[in-house]
């Protein structure tokens, strides 16, 4: 029986474009993903905005580009992120024009002086990927920037046309979630990328911050 | 296993993590290539509900799809491959529900446009078995005998009881075991 079953659907052949078949749908998932608010989030302000930026070379040098008024010339920002590509630079000038237009013209003031705080940081004490480990920087520094943090939220979350986590969260968890956004980029730049090879404690501390982070989304997809 | 075997296992079981956390954060590449392992599996698995070639392309598209929008909420990287057979199989019963609601086209014009000639034959095979069978059970028969899973990994993943996974297993090969009797009369 067992034998018989294997041998039986060892038979049906494999089309040769199953594999293109496969890649089609996850490109559809991938534009669809594009548009998605959740997903642009999470990349943000985790991954980072810095990490996002970058690196045009001839055909676009000409052009003016929003995210150009961030980060100065991108020779300066070569420098500090190498991983940067010019699709994820375009995407971040396109959520900036969005965000132009979503926010109004005093808040995108705001917007953009938080994220240049945000970004100044990350310049300044970015590894390689443009992401920082705050406990590394100076105190007063940290605390600049997990404030220019927490101010940036609520217009990430308008943007993404959620509920603000500081309306859904008392003040003291929304200092949690701030910590927890900051803490789980701190552990990534000390410990690598991967959760696996995270030393015990690092991974513990790691995983809180993570399940901090999800928690809060819930509550956001909730109301 | 000897210790060279092991080791590369370790290896590979870190770097396929690897490619799971990366798929997570977005990475496409690093999906197609964890589906990639996979997507032989779940084409012969949606093959055996919908039975042909096409129907059976469109699953495995649609799995890809569904799979990478959801992968970031896979808490179980371990469980990667019963979690893709679920999306399949969900796919393959909306795939027959759909076609429930279609008018059939006639015989004549089906052979012009369907399956080749060999294609057609094992679809033979393999749908004189399996039309027997009701879809719960063709799940049951292949999870168990062509992905080797166990009761309890075929009552997880249906969310069954294992109970009814056994009287639907033992029912399916009963009904199998009469239908290869009947076809070794013919055949010999």
């Amino acid at each position: 029986m067992d034998r018989e079953m294997k041998r039986m659907l060892a038979d049906i052949k494999i089309p040769s474009e199953l594999h293109e078949r496969s890649r089609q749908g996850v490109k559809r998932a991938k534009q669809e993903m594009r548009r998605e608010p959740g997903f642009i989030r999470r990349r943000l302000m985790t991954v980072g905005i810095a990490a996002a930026l970058l690196i045009p070379t001839g055909a676009f040098a000409y052009q003016s580009l929003l995210a150009d008024e961030l980060y100065g010339s991108f020779d300066e920002m070569k420098v500090h992120i190498v991983s940067a590509t010019l699709e994820k630079y375009l995407l971040l000038d396109a959520k900036l024009n969005q965000a132009k237009g979503v926010l109004g013209e005093a808040e995108y003031e705001e917007f953009k002086q938080g994220l240049s705080v945000f970004t100044d940081t990350r310049i300044a004490y970015g590894n390689a990927n443009g992401n920082v480990d705050y406990e590394a920087i100076p105190k007063a520094e940290r605390l600049e920037v997990k404030q220019a943090l927490s101010d940036l939220q609520p217009y990430f979350d308008q943007l993404n046309d959620q509920p603000a986590a500081r309306d859904v969260l008392t003040a003291d968890e929304y200092d949690a979630y701030i910590e927890a956004l900051m803490r789980e980029e701190s552990i990534r730049v000390r410990a690598g990328e991967y959760v696996e090879d995270m030393p015990d404690e690092l991974r513990q501390s790691y995983e809180e911050a993570i399940a901090i982070i999800r928690e809060v989304d819930r509550k956001q997809q909730q109301n | 296993m000897s210790n060279e075997c092991k080791g590369k296992n370790e290896k590979g079981g870190r770097s396929m993590k690897r490619l799971i956390q990366k798929a997570q954060r977005g990475n496409d590449q690093a999906f197609l290539k964890i589906f990639q392992h996979y997507e032989a599996d779940l084409y012969r698995m949606a093959y055996v509900y919908v039975k042909n070639p096409d129907d059976a392309l469109d699953v495995v598209q649609e799995v890809a799809y569904q799979a990478f929008k959801k992968i970031g909420m896979l808490r179980e990287p371990q469980f990667l491959k019963t979690w893709l057979m679920k999306i399949a199989i969900n796919c393959a019963l909306d795939v027959m529900k759909k076609r429930q609601n279609v008018i059939h086209l006639k015989p004549e014009f089906e052979e012009s446009i369907g399956s080749t000639e060999t294609d057609y034959a094992i679809t033979m095979t393999l749908a004189d078995m399996m039309d027997s069978l009701h879809e719960d059970e063709r799940s049951v028969v292949v999870l168990k005998y062509y992905q080797d899973y166990t009761f309890q990994q075929i009552s997880d993943l249906l969310e069954w009881p294992i109970g009814t996974v056994k009287t639907t297993l033992y029912r399916a090969v009963d009904k199998l075991r009469r239908e290869w009797k009947e076809a070794d009369c013919y055949g010999s």
